[in-house]
């Protein structure tokens, strides 16, 4: 336990003596151990532990938020006694202690691996990696793997008598392969995680074909022409392109943009926002997958809530102030980075569900279009929905045939705009990991999709 | 809470290990408003402390942000365990750096935010938030910004004696308001940040922020073609700040810059010079000494066009059979690396309007945006949405947006023109405005 039931107690009487509506203390212990490989040799480690509180205060919805890396009760005192409002009078209110429950892991488990036997995993994992990949080719130039275990344990505890004790374990690995001919120089990428122990290296990702993979990537993209430029049909590949719907229109779902009179889908609930053919769904309990939580951040235990169904909105992602502002009951998303951050309403694991088109009939659809068949990142404006995102990878469509492939593109457009411009859903779902920023900082997601045919969005590749 | 540093450096010598201490104390406050209601308040103090052990060619650093002595062990005795496993192609060593030369420079800490009183902060956000309704009928919301202050101190000792300390600090605000006109909505932002709280100047914010948002609501999307280009200072802060990146010493190292074996070439106009200049009045990227404790000091990176240096730390620039340019970083969670202070771009003779001139047809590009994702830093090519003005004739003609500019950053800086101007509001670079001739871009 990271602070005993007394200080709870006495924190939480000292926020309501401040005559607070609510008051909520979030204590974290995360341990981080991550390490490089690059250079042909483990290169560096990062080894640490990041702890601290966070106390909230509320009044209405004004959150008042105060942070300490002290678990010294007469610092967190003190802290509360840092902000002046309505000191000098005592509160009516006596809060009444309740020892702590531990969350019971269901789809998310965790168990200690001895760290002789992890660390030969990891090693075995990423030299592998390495090894492979340069074996595959002599254009490869350098091989970078990290893998990471965080293991977060948060102690969350609240006015309303709430007080429990959970852990996260988060087991991922990033790698890259640079190749480089007389010409260019390209990058393939891949990443995967899972909320769960280390023993993922030892039997559940497969490193040789993680190498073939980014080294495959890198050396087909020195190939790649530009991308053409221009308004086409796009098709997006389904997981990681998912990542346009969790940019573009999830976060104008969040009740901390709604709220904020900052998002399109402000007062659109009941009505069509999208194509009849998009159901968007935002799920917090898939078993071990990277964007689940048992409980959120503010406590309550999470649940899967279906955003859009058929193409009408249905609900809204909706954390403590969002459903305090705007009514709309809560779904259990109230994320944070860490302690350093207030809670806001946050994604899960998010994506479109599974339609019925196949790949096929969608690219025979498409006289002359672009099917982006690996994306990168992007970036959105909550108030408007319009957003920008990198396509690594793709292949022209000429008369409902893949042609060259291409690299290099942006693809620019408005979220909502998009959605009903959605004509075909495939029934190739797949979801991917991703690390979403946002006001609370930057927390484990998930995105998924089927691939999307879009009729008609701008593609930002080469002008002739 | 006092920590016991002697006593790690008496472990680490017991071990005859060369030990590094990193400790960061920093303490910072933001408030924001919505629809006049104070809608957020936060006050954080946090502090980190960070080890770097060496012993012959191995090297490793760990981390506690818990300052109790239990922990603190912990952290140490985690990565005396690991160390034997991290050797290096290099041997890395610790120096002597006794100098405490610009330590206290008012460069980078000015005034305390504890001096300013705290309801006057307050009001500040609040004055924020309201002069944008007041400033413009249209503006529904202003959703995101507020006003923020931070002060810390970071102090490197090690097992050799270095012991320096500097302190640093700052003032920010920024917004992004929403308008609404004719069902079209658009939201902008602006920002500044100095190191003096009276230097915040709202209605300069506001009125750039508005602006922005103007031009955008009457943008519309160009044609797609091939054009000659003048970028705004700050959006050519962003294309110089991607360049640095293939001049970083750690790049080359990993082969992955596309400047690597080019030291001493001509790969670029011989107009581009570029410095990174470590002690700059009012620049954010200020430092009195680099992360291994050596005084900072200016270092040509570009001169007339050739690459005359790579930026470095102690070991890169041993490595590579470099100088070390002493640009040595790294935060008590991270590894020594390295990275630039203060970017400064020569400037040109002409301004802005005779950039125009020389477009005669063309775009002005005012903004960029999600630049970072649309960057392979592999290739240099870039692909990224951008808005502006269309330019006729020299003038600036009707505001242009959703369209992507894409090209090569070492390309971009073969062929360009700089003009007379910098943006001066805070941050870390020095950059001109600059006409890119022949860049694709993508609109309708």
């Amino acid at each position: 336990m990271l602070l005993s039931d007394n200080t709870i107690a006495n924190i939480i009487q000292k926020g309501l003596d401040k005559q607070a509506d609510f008051v909520e203390i979030f204590a974290e212990n995360k341990l981080i151990n991550d390490m490089f490989y690059q250079n042909d040799r483990l290169e560096n480690a990062n080894l640490g532990v990041e702890a601290g509180i966070g106390i909230r205060l509320l009044y209405g919805t004004e959150s008042i938020y105060l942070t300490s890396n002290s678990f010294e009760e007469k610092d967190l005192i003190a802290l509360i006694d840092t902000y002046k409002r309505n000191s000098g009078s005592e509160s009516n209110t006596n809060y009444k202690p309740s020892p702590a429950k531990k969350v019971e892991p269901s789809y998310i488990r965790y168990r200690d691996i001895p760290s002789d036997q992890s660390y030969k995993s990891r090693m075995e994992f990423m030299e592998t990696i390495a090894k492979k990949s340069k074996e595959q080719s002599s254009l490869v130039q350098q091989v970078e793997v990290k893998t990471s275990f965080h293991l977060q344990e948060v102690q969350i505890a609240n006015s309303e008598g709430l007080h429990l004790f959970d852990t996260r374990p988060y087991t991922s690995y990033l790698g890259q392969c640079i190749s480089r001919n007389e010409k260019d120089q390209e990058m393939g990428f891949q990443r995967g995680g899972s909320m769960t122990d280390l023993s993922l290296f030892e039997k559940g990702f497969d490193p040789e074909a993680i190498a073939k993979k980014i080294t495959d990537q890198s050396i087909r993209l020195l190939d790649a022409e530009f991308a053409p430029a221009g308004e086409m049909p796009v098709i997006l590949s389904n997981g990681f392109g998912g990542v346009i719907f969790h940019e573009a229109c999830g976060h104008g779902l969040e009740t901390t943009s709604v709220a904020a009179d900052a998002s399109v889908f402000c007062g659109q609930l009941d009505k069509q926002v999208a194509s009849s053919v998009v159901t968007a769904i935002d799920d917090g309990t898939i078993d071990s997958s990277w964007g689940s939580i048992h409980v959120d951040d503010e406590g309550m235990k999470t649940q899967k809530t279906t955003l859009i169904e058929n193409g009408i909105l249905k609900r809204y992602i909706v954390d403590r102030v969002g459903h305090l502002k705007t009514g709309f009951e809560r779904t259990g998303s109230g994320r944070r980075e860490s302690y350093k951050f207030a809670p806001t309403s946050r994604m899960r694991n998010t994506y479109i569900a599974a339609g019925d088109s196949s790949l096929e009939e969608m690219i025979r659809d498409v006289d002359f279009g672009l099917y982006a068949t690996d994306m990168g990142g992007g970036s959105v404006s909550p108030g408007t929905g319009d957003y920008n995102f990198a396509v690594k990878e793709g292949r022209v469509i000429r008369n409902g045939k893949l042609e060259e492939l291409v690299k290099g593109a942006s693809l620019i457009g408005r979220g909502i705009d998009t959605l009903k411009k959605i004509d075909k859903v495939g029934n190739d779902i797949e979801l991917a990991n991703g690390t979403c920023g946002s006001s609370s900082g930057w927390v484990p997601v998930t995105v998924g999709q089927p691939s999307l045919l879009v009729s008609k969005l701008t593609v930002g590749g080469r002008a002739s | 809470m006092k920590i016991n540093k002697e006593k790690y450096f008496n472990k680490a010598a017991d071990q005859s290990v060369d030990l590094e201490i990193l400790s960061t104390k920093t303490e910072s406050f933001e408030c924001s408003f919505q629809k006049e209601q104070m809608d957020g308040f936060q006050s954080s103090n946090s502090q980190s402390l960070g080890f770097r052990l060496l012993r012959g060619n191995c090297e490793i650093t760990s981390f506690s942000e818990n300052f109790n002595e239990k922990e603190l062990d912990k952290a140490f005795d985690l990565a005396l365990e690991n160390l034997d496993s991290f050797p290096k192609e290099y041997q890395p060593k610790l120096y002597k750096n006794d100098s405490s030369a610009n330590d206290d420079s008012n460069l980078f800490y000015k005034e305390s935010p504890k001096t300013i009183n705290i309801d006057q902060k307050i009001e500040m956000a609040k004055q924020l938030e309201k002069k944008f309704y007041e400033m413009d009928s249209n503006v529904t919301a202003v959703p995101y910004g507020g006003y923020s202050d931070y002060t810390s101190v970071v102090r490197l000792q090690n097992s050799l004696g270095t012991n320096r300390t500097s302190q640093f600090s700052g003032y920010s605000i920024g917004a992004y308001p929403l308008l609404e006109v004719e069902n079209d909505k658009v939201m902008k932002g602006a920002g500044y940040s100095s190191l003096q709280y009276e230097s915040l100047n709202l209605d300069q914010l506001c009125k750039s922020a508005l602006d922005q948002c103007q031009n955008a609501l009457q943008a519309t999307q160009p044609s797609t073609g091939v054009y000659n280009l003048v970028m705004k200072n700050t959006v050519a802060q962003s294309l110089i700040g991607l360049l640095v990146g293939h001049l970083n010493g750690k790049q080359v190292k990993d082969k992955k810059s596309l400047l690597k074996d080019r030291l001493g070439e001509l790969c670029f106009s011989k107009s581009l010079d570029l410095k990174d200049l470590p002690m700059l009045e009012g620049a954010s990227g200020s430092r009195a000494f680099d992360s291994e404790g050596f005084d900072s000091r200016p270092t040509d990176l570009v001169n007339a066009g050739k690459v005359s240096n790579f930026l470095s730390n102690s070991v890169i620039a041993a490595e590579l059979g470099i100088k070390n340019s002493f640009s040595a970083v790294r935060s008590t969670k991270s590894n020594l690396s390295v990275g630039s202070s203060n970017i400064v771009m020569e400037k040109g003779d002409k301004d802005r309007t005779q950039l125009f001139n020389e477009l005669n047809q063309g775009i002005y590009i005012t903004e960029f945006k999600g630049l970072r994702s649309g960057y392979n830093s592999a290739s240099g090519d870039f692909s990224v949405q951008a808005e502006g003005f269309l330019i006729e004739n020299g003038t600036k003609k009707a505001a242009v947006k959703d369209f992507v500019v894409s090209g090569n950053i070492i390309d971009c800086f073969k062929e360009f023109e700089a003009s007379n101007n910098y943006h001066l509001a805070g941050g870390s670079m020095r950059v001109p405005d600059i006409l890119i001739p022949n860049l694709s871009v993508a609109g309708k």
